[in-house]
């Protein structure tokens, strides 16, 4: 029987030192590619960009974890990657720092203080000629309507009306109405986003402040507005409700 | 937080979302070029003249569809393996609307509004502008003068960075990493400039100065330059304007954004010398005024 001895302890390597631009690098790239997985999950990039774009981005998220893994070897790499984008590193981290700090909100009253309702909305688009296809006016977005009144706004009066939007105090509260019901249109991105609108008449006293959302039952009236005969909500209900998944109107 | 920034912060981020899947995709055609194309093959595929070399760039989205994002990166690698400054010039201010995505969203938004005539305008004013100021700008001057300083491997930042070995996916997508650091930086900014400006600017200010004949061009051209938008959906946000304004300003409009707006115009540092960057800019500009004016006359 031999003697047992001791074995010699295996020789353990020497851990490469951490490569930090490419840790930098990865984990830039992973949060940017986390943040826009996270907000198409939570159901937010909508209040970003038109839905229809969704897939896109998330084909760009995908895309953007590819970069990411790419650069994984580089971590222990006794080459350290020597590219100098330090710049490029701050500026990309925007986005994550904004998506981290700042509770992603859609567009609401605000914006409609310097940029008003209606800048498109409510005369001068073609599109607006086209009917809606159903001709159930209680089905029909203020999209719809838009289009609707547009072309043939007086054989309207009277007709049904059931929209959703956001409460604005604007011009109709001024001119003695109750409120304006709003909705923004998104082609794309919130960077052509317009606003369109309704005056609401309603008679009873309300609590609803702006950017509270609503679902306003009534008929087309006429009603003046700053002097001028335009067309309005007569609204014989006004319900509070949730803010609807896509807070835009997107064509 | 004031309510203004969080609409420049919501709109901006509108922008970059929006943007960054085209960007990705320009890195990644650049970054294919960059590794996997050799000059040779680029001198021997590309037209050398300048008239054919900016006739080709100016046709040549119809091979690579990529809007203003994919563009720059796209034109850079190009002009990198050899390619003509003509060439990369006119792909890089064609290709956003002589691309087939494109001109099948206008087809779709105004074939059935002003007609036919209105998209082939589009489409060929886009094309001729790019072509004459490829050919001006490139002229009685050496590729080295016009293209922005790099290093060794091509990236200006000076760096000398290798790819390393491997598979050609994985160096692929370490290149594209790369490129997406340098170009993504033009974008962020662009897009914040974009969105500040939208919250400080009223459109429907700007709109009010919409009579005459020089003023509503150059409102629009402001405008495409201000919203900052992609090629790909702009048709469809100039047809809001068709019943205010004349179909010249909607032209000069769908011409000009595509060419130039303020995140592009960064990214156009990163391909070309400042002073290059400025002639485009003000080229591009002066002859998107002319033909719009002169259309608005003709009318």
């Amino acid at each position: 029987m031999l003697p047992l001895t001791p074995r010699a302890p295996a020789p353990v390597r020497p851990l490469r030192p951490l490569n930090r631009i490419a840790l930098l690098e990865t984990a830039l790239l992973g949060a940017l590619a986390a943040l826009l997985l996270f907000d198409a999950e939570r159901g937010v990039l909508s209040y970003y960009i038109n839905p229809r774009y969704t897939g896109l981005v998330l084909v760009g998220a995908v895309v953007l974890l590819g970069l990411a893994a790419a650069r994984v070897p580089a971590l222990f790499d006794a080459h350290p990657l020597r590219a100098n984008h330090t710049l490029g590193y701050v500026l990309l981290g925007l986005p994550l720092f904004f998506g981290a700090f700042f509770p992603a909100q859609p567009l609401g009253s605000d914006r409609l203080a310097s940029h008003g309702i209606g800048l498109v909305g409510l005369g001068g688009n073609p599109r607006w000629n086209r009917l809606p296809v159903s001709t159930d006016t209680r089905t029909w977005t203020l999209l719809d309507w838009s289009n609707a009144l547009y072309g043939q706004g007086a054989r309207l009066v009277g007709a049904r009306v059931q929209v959703v939007g956001f409460v604005f105090h604007g011009r109709a509260a001024r001119a003695g109405g109750a409120f304006d019901v709003a909705r923004y249109v998104v082609t794309c991105c919130v960077a052509d986003s317009a606003c369109i609108g309704l005056p609401v008449v309603w008679h009873y006293r309300t609590t609803l402040r702006d950017d509270s959302w609503v679902s306003v039952t009534g008929r087309i009236g006429q009603v003046r507005v700053t002097g001028t005969r335009q067309l309005a909500i007569i609204a014989n209900a006004v319900t509070a409700i949730p803010q609807p998944a896509n807070p835009y109107l997107s064509p | 937080m004031n309510p203004s920034d969080r609409i420049v912060v919501t709109i901006f981020f509108g922008i970059f979302v929006e943007a960054l899947p085209f960007l990705l995709a320009g890195v990644l055609v650049s970054s294919a070029i960059h590794l996997f194309v050799t000059p040779e093959r680029v001198q021997r595929l590309l037209p050398r003249r300048p008239l054919g070399a900016a006739l080709a760039g100016a046709t040549l989205g119809l091979v690579f569809p990529v809007c203003e994002c994919g563009a720059v990166p796209t034109a850079r690698s190009l002009m990198q393996k050899g390619a003509p400054v003509p060439l990369g010039l006119a792909f890089m201010l064609a290709s956003p609307v002589v691309n087939p995505i494109v001109i099948a969203s206008t087809a779709v938004a105004f074939a059935g509004v002003l007609g036919w005539s209105f998209v082939a305008w589009r489409i060929g004013l886009s094309f001729a502008i790019a072509v004459a100021v490829a050919l001006v700008l490139s002229r009685g001057s050496a590729a080295q003068a016009l293209l922005a300083r790099r290093g060794d491997d091509g990236h200006d930042d000076g760096s000398n960075h290798d790819h390393g070995e491997g598979p050609a996916l994985l160096r692929l997508l370490r290149h594209a990493g790369d490129e997406l650091f340098e170009m993504g930086r033009y974008l962020v900014v662009g897009g914040l400039l974009a969105a500040g400006l939208q919250v400080s600017l009223s459109p429907a200010a700007l709109l009010t100065l919409r009579h005459g004949i020089v003023v509503p061009v150059l409102i629009m051209m402001a405008l495409a330059v201000v919203l900052s938008i992609c090629s790909t959906v702009d048709a469809f946000v100039a047809l809001w304007f068709v019943g205010s304004l004349a179909p010249p300003a909607l032209l000069a409009f769908l011409v000009f954004g595509p060419m130039i707006d303020l995140k592009s115009t960064l990214m156009f540092t990163a391909a070309f010398r400042r002073r290059i960057v400025v002639g485009i800019v003000a080229l591009t500009a002066l002859l998107v005024l002319g033909a719009g004016v002169a259309l608005q006359i003709r009318m």
